[in-house]
């Protein structure tokens, strides 16, 4: 029987002092690869940012679920260890600390959470090098410090990376497709596509339909004035497409 | 208090080290914070102790010969020359040919120093170097004759398990001739983390024409260890002196350099990083003079403060009349961890030509919230997450070396 991976119900939440999420429901299932699209000052950054608890943004009333466990509670590492995965829209830099010196703690704060005996260097150089090649990502990139250096294509294909490595139970893509051309777009979509695998769950957070090209959703909910106005299967994003955020927001209110 | 220049040290029968004896008690006069080099670095914490001068080793010698056993191993080859207690070790490293190594003594007596001892700065400047000269006696002299490249580094390592309060002084004076190329390392490290102890050390360094030094410092003293070092260098033609240190230990620390870059195209790079816990003071002061044309300096100085630490940093670039086309930069770095630590930062530069570059800055400041999260939200935690930042943000002035066990060694706690 699939369960329940993600389960937000009446979520009102502020960033600052703005009330943006408004009683925001939606649950993904095992397996599920749903999209939430929204236009501009929807609020989708603030969702992806509340759910991975950054600091700044306030809950206010509503709760959130991870594998029947409450989200909310947890601290920006205890949802990560308990499977959580962002790809960030900005992935910052971080000059001075070495790529695969900062996954290797990742991993091993992860493995060690599930129980797993922790990895020494050669042991994660193993799995890190392995996922790297897959992604066309040299060892010299890894060696680099976090995201220094890195074009956008580049930062996301780390991020792809990371998230191959760490096998999150669900991961999030926060705006993936922001600023990257379409061979990046490509190794991004290739990368997530090959972590489907039937119990993984994925929300894809996105303004345009492109990156639906290459990731197929199960569900594709339209999004706006902080909760989703009108769900429906891929052919929903299509239909955005071609008539635009206004045709939709307002019909949903 | 205790007058510093009586700790009661044995007497010498080298002329030239009783004759410096005299001039440093003449030139002595104990720093207080009215003096400008001393604004900020208060030395009242490490006079509380009544010092005393290194036990005599064995009659007429002054050089241990103590089967004192070596424990400190460095995690790479290196000439390794011990200076325990207060004296230079007996057992000396084999060394190639073209390479001198003297005591101090020995080189005074043969009148290997009379070029070089007290010749790089103004005793009655530097208040600690007269204290040194008062106590004079301790150190080494070497000389690595022209066109050597040595194979390894030169190690100074600095031992103290004194059972009373050791005042340690010593003075080297290391000559490269032109051509040469030496690695440097000095390491002062305490077991025994109860001692109370001083180490006064006073390097003077002479590179001939085309001569590369490359130092690297690491000062783990224990945390109620007086650490003064003061390194005078003078920089010939194309020569070139490197300096990479980490202050991590001792109650106060002042690393002081002053680097003379006498004629065209010398150069000098002052990296530091350091690190202030309790209630330690970490003083880096350097001084910079360009003297001629083409001379270029770059200064990188980080400093973690925590608890109530306090950090100094006195950075003068000096550019006089002759030294057009000079280069000269220097930048520090705070990163405060806490709310009752304190950093003063005094850069100067004394500007006396056209036609040159030269700039200072400052920053202070915490953790950056972005990456504390980035990393958080892969599964590190907040503690682990701090450190790996903080680990970051000290290892930088050490980033471009190319000696990779020397930069491990230097980035390591």
């Amino acid at each position: 029987m699939t369960k329940p991976v993600l389960e937000i119900k009446d979520l009102c939440a502020k960033a600052g002092d703005k009330q943006i999420i408004k009683n925001l429901n939606l649950t993904i299932m095992e397996g599920e690869v749903h999209a939430l699209m929204g236009p501009n000052g929807a609020g989708k950054s603030t969702l992806s940012n509340v759910l991975c608890g950054k600091p700044g943004y306030e809950v206010l009333s509503g709760t959130v679920r991870f594998h029947g466990k409450d989200l909310l509670q947890m601290s920006v590492e205890e949802r990560a260890r308990e499977g959580l995965f962002m790809i960030m829209q900005y992935p910052v830099e971080i000059a001075g600390v070495p790529t695969v010196n900062f996954l290797k703690h990742a991993l091993n704060a992860v493995r060690k959470h599930r129980g797993e005996p922790e990895l020494d260097t050669l042991g994660f150089l193993k799995i890190a090098k392995e996922e790297a090649a897959k992604l066309g990502i040299s060892t010299e990139m890894l060696k680099r410090p976090v995201n220094v250096g890195f074009s956008g294509g580049e930062k996301k294909r780390m991020e792809t990376w990371q998230m191959a490595v760490l096998k999150p139970t669900m991961a999030l893509l926060d705006e993936a497709d922001s600023g990257l051309d379409i061979d990046a777009l490509k190794v991004v979509a290739d990368g997530v596509n090959t972590l489907r695998d039937g119990k993984r769950a994925m929300l894809i957070i996105t303004h345009y339909q492109r990156l639906l090209n290459y990731i197929t959703p199960d569900v594709v909910h339209i999004f706006a004035d902080g909760h989703i106005v009108r769900s429906g299967d891929k052919t929903l994003a299509l239909a955005l497409e071609e008539k635009g955020y206004a045709a939709f927001v307002n019909e949903g209110c | 208090m205790q007058n510093l220049l009586d700790i009661g040290l044995s007497e010498t029968s080298n002329a030239v080290i009783s004759g410096w004896r005299d001039k440093g008690r003449a030139a002595f006069c104990l720093p207080t914070p009215k003096a400008e080099e001393w604004k900020y670095t208060n030395i009242k914490p490490i006079l509380s102790n009544i010092y005393q001068a290194p036990k005599p080793c064995s009659e007429n010698h002054t050089t241990c010969t103590c089967e004192h056993k070596h424990e400190h191993h460095l995690p790479f080859e290196a000439y390794e020359i011990y200076f325990h207690n207060g004296h230079l070790c007996a057992h000396q490293p084999h060394l190639p040919e073209g390479v001198t190594l003297l005591s101090l003594e020995e080189a005074a007596a043969e009148h290997e120093t009379s070029a070089y001892l007290n010749k790089s700065f103004e005793l009655n400047k530097m208040p600690f170097a007269a204290l040194n000269t008062a106590h004079l006696g301790e150190g080494v002299f070497i000389r690595v004759a022209r066109g050597i490249r040595l194979d390894k580094p030169l190690a100074f390592i600095y031992e103290t398990d004194e059972d009373f309060p050791l005042w340690a002084d010593f003075h080297n004076i290391i000559v490269l001739e032109s051509e040469t190329t030496v690695d440097w390392v000095e390491f002062f490290e305490s077991k025994n983390k109860t001692l109370t102890y001083a180490h006064n050390v006073v390097n003077e360094i002479f590179l001939g024409k085309s001569a590369v030094l490359k130092h690297y410092k690491k000062q783990q003293e224990n945390e109620k260890a007086a650490h003064l070092a003061f390194n005078a260098v003078s920089v010939r033609q194309n020569a070139k002196f490197e300096s990479y240190v980490s202050e991590l230990g001792a109650l106060l620390a002042r690393h002081e350099t002053m680097v003379h870059l006498k004629e065209e195209g010398a150069e000098t790079v002052l990296n530091a990083a350091y690190r202030t816990k309790g209630k330690t003071t970490h003083d880096t002061t350097a001084n910079v003079i360009h003297a001629c044309a083409q001379t270029t300096s770059k200064q990188l100085i980080k400093g973690v403060l925590e608890d109530e630490g306090h950090g100094v940093f006195q950075g003068k670039i000096r550019i006089e009349p002759k030294a057009f086309g000079a280069n000269g930069t220097q930048l520090h770095k705070a990163l405060m961890l806490s709310n009752q630590a304190t950093v003063d930062v005094k850069p100067a530069l004394e500007i006396f030509a056209d036609d040159v570059k030269c700039s200072h800055g400052a920053t202070s400041g915490a953790l950056d919230e972005n990456q504390l999260f980035y990393l958080r939200s892969r599964g590190i935690g907040q503690k682990e997450a701090e450190a790996l930042l903080t680990k970051a943000f000290l290892d930088e002035p050490f980033a471009t070396l190319q000696n990779e066990p020397i930069r491990l060694w230097l980035c390591e706690d």
